[in-house]
């Protein structure tokens, strides 16, 4: 049931990401919720179910690029675990802790993203990596609300940031 | 469960997960069928989604670059009121069909040999991310669209066609960092050499075989045409914006500013020819 519901949330924010995400270019760079995807499951949940949440979203997105397909994927599925295992080591609830982290995460994927491609033979203009990195950390953080919403739905409320263990800004 | 036994856990689902993607970006890499197949029924499935955004989003961004993108924007501004109280809704419409057309009349007169086929296509959707500069037309292999086919409007050379689907192809532009070098020729010095995207400001350059100090500003450049070339002669790619040294400062590079306009296109013409062109 799980899955069922992780699939559609997934398929819907493919199609929010083609129909009003992809075609709206701000200052020359678009934003990518299908990232978001990855964050917001690490966030609901933990590293493991944030992994395969970006693997899974990553994939079905490579699907429609013509970048190397598995690329989506592979930064889906890493910034997935970082998220959650930074979540779980250190930082609280806080709302806005939260969106930092949102910005932050979509930041650190949004290189990984281009690092990797460049490894995997796709020219990247260094130029344009601050306006593609600013515009996706901010749409995204306009998006975490409503994504969590919908992962939170898709998870069930027995999956919500069980035991996270010690933290160092925990008392 | 233990933290250190489910950080293990997640730690083993990671690897088994980055061993999937690795798979798949071999699979990928190889070209191999079934990966080529699932993309071509995932990008059939979601073209109408891509033409509905970039319908959806276009007014939005004219906003936006009239916001942020005019140097003259009181001037502009004026302008667009009195063209408001002009026109009303339907004028409007009449208008953009009457446009439509007239870019359609002019794409039927491309500057290219007469006996070149050439079949007339909409742009239906532009790039989904910063890493991906193709577009998408609404024509693909059942109107005998072939893979490398060039693509051009009346303004100039546009890029060529990347990938092909039974109703619809993309096209990468020549101010991709990927697209592969292609002949040029300066008219005025009779030079030839290769061109290249130039990687920043939407340019292009030519870096290959030619006498740079041969160029001058302002000056015409057209595809060569050489023998077996893909691209027809003479076909115009736009015009020197300047002469500049490489990064190493070993070399010297023509910038060209490309005539056709690459982030406004609505109907583009593509050349039925693929081996021999020229």
């Amino acid at each position: 049931m799980v899955t069922a519901r992780l699939a559609a949330v997934i398929l819907v924010t493919l199609v929010v990401q083609v129909v009003a995400v992809s075609p709206l270019s701000i200052a020359g760079a678009r934003g990518n919720v299908i990232l978001l995807v990855a964050i917001a499951a690490a966030l609901e949940t933990d590293a493991e179910r944030g992994a395969i949440a970006g693997f899974a979203a990553g994939l079905a997105f490579d699907m429609l690029l013509d970048t190397p397909m598995g690329l989506s994927a592979l930064t889906g599925a890493l910034t997935g675990y970082v998220v959650g295992t930074a979540k779980d080591s250190v930082l609280r609830d806080a709302g806005i802790i939260q969106l930092g982290l949102v910005a932050v995460a979509s930041a650190f994927g949004t290189l990984l993203y281009a690092g990797l491609a460049v490894v995997f033979g796709v020219t990247v203009d260094p130029g344009r990596l601050p306006a593609i990195v600013a515009v996706i950390a901010v749409v995204n953080v306009v998006f975490s609300k409503p994504m969590r919403w919908a992962l939170r739905w898709a998870y069930g409320p027995e999956s919500r940031a069980r035991d996270r263990g010690p933290s160092v800004f925990r008392s | 469960m233990p933290a250190s036994r489910r950080f293990g856990r997640s730690r083993f689902t990671l690897i088994l997960l980055v061993l999937a993607s690795l798979t798949v970006l071999t699979l990928d890499y190889r070209d191999t069928g079934p990966v080529q197949g699932v993309r071509r029924v995932f990008g059939t499935v979601f073209s109408p989604f891509e033409g509905i955004g970039n319908a959806i989003a276009t007014p939005f961004e004219n906003a936006w670059k009239g916001i942020f993108e005019d140097d003259d924007l009181e001037d502009e501004n004026r302008d667009l009121q009195r063209q408001i109280d002009a026109l009303k809704g339907l004028e409007v419409a009449a208008q953009a069909d009457r446009e439509d057309l007239a870019e359609l009349q002019r794409l039927e007169n491309l500057p290219i040999a007469a006996d070149i086929e050439h079949l007339l296509a909409k742009v239906t959707s532009g790039p989904l991310t910063d890493f991906d500069s193709t577009f998408e037309i609404n024509r693909g292999s059942g109107d005998g669209i072939k893979r490398e086919m060039v693509v051009m409007t009346e303004a100039g050379l546009v890029g060529r066609v990347e990938s092909v689907e039974g109703g619809t192809a993309r096209i990468r532009v020549i101010t991709d960092p990927d697209y592969p070098g292609f002949g040029v020729k300066l008219v005025e010095a009779r030079d030839v050499g290769i061109a290249h995207a130039a990687g920043q400001d939407g340019m292009v350059q030519i870096d290959e075989g030619i006498q740079p100090d041969t160029a001058k500003r302002g000056d015409a450049v057209v595809t060569s045409g050489l023998d077996r070339s893909a691209y027809p002669p003479n076909i115009p790619v736009g015009e020197v914006e300047s002469v500049r040294p490489t990064g190493d400062l070993t070399e010297q590079v023509v910038v060209i500013d490309p005539y056709a306009d690459l982030d406004g296109l609505s109907y583009v013409a593509v050349l039925l020819c693929t081996d021999d062109c020229s």
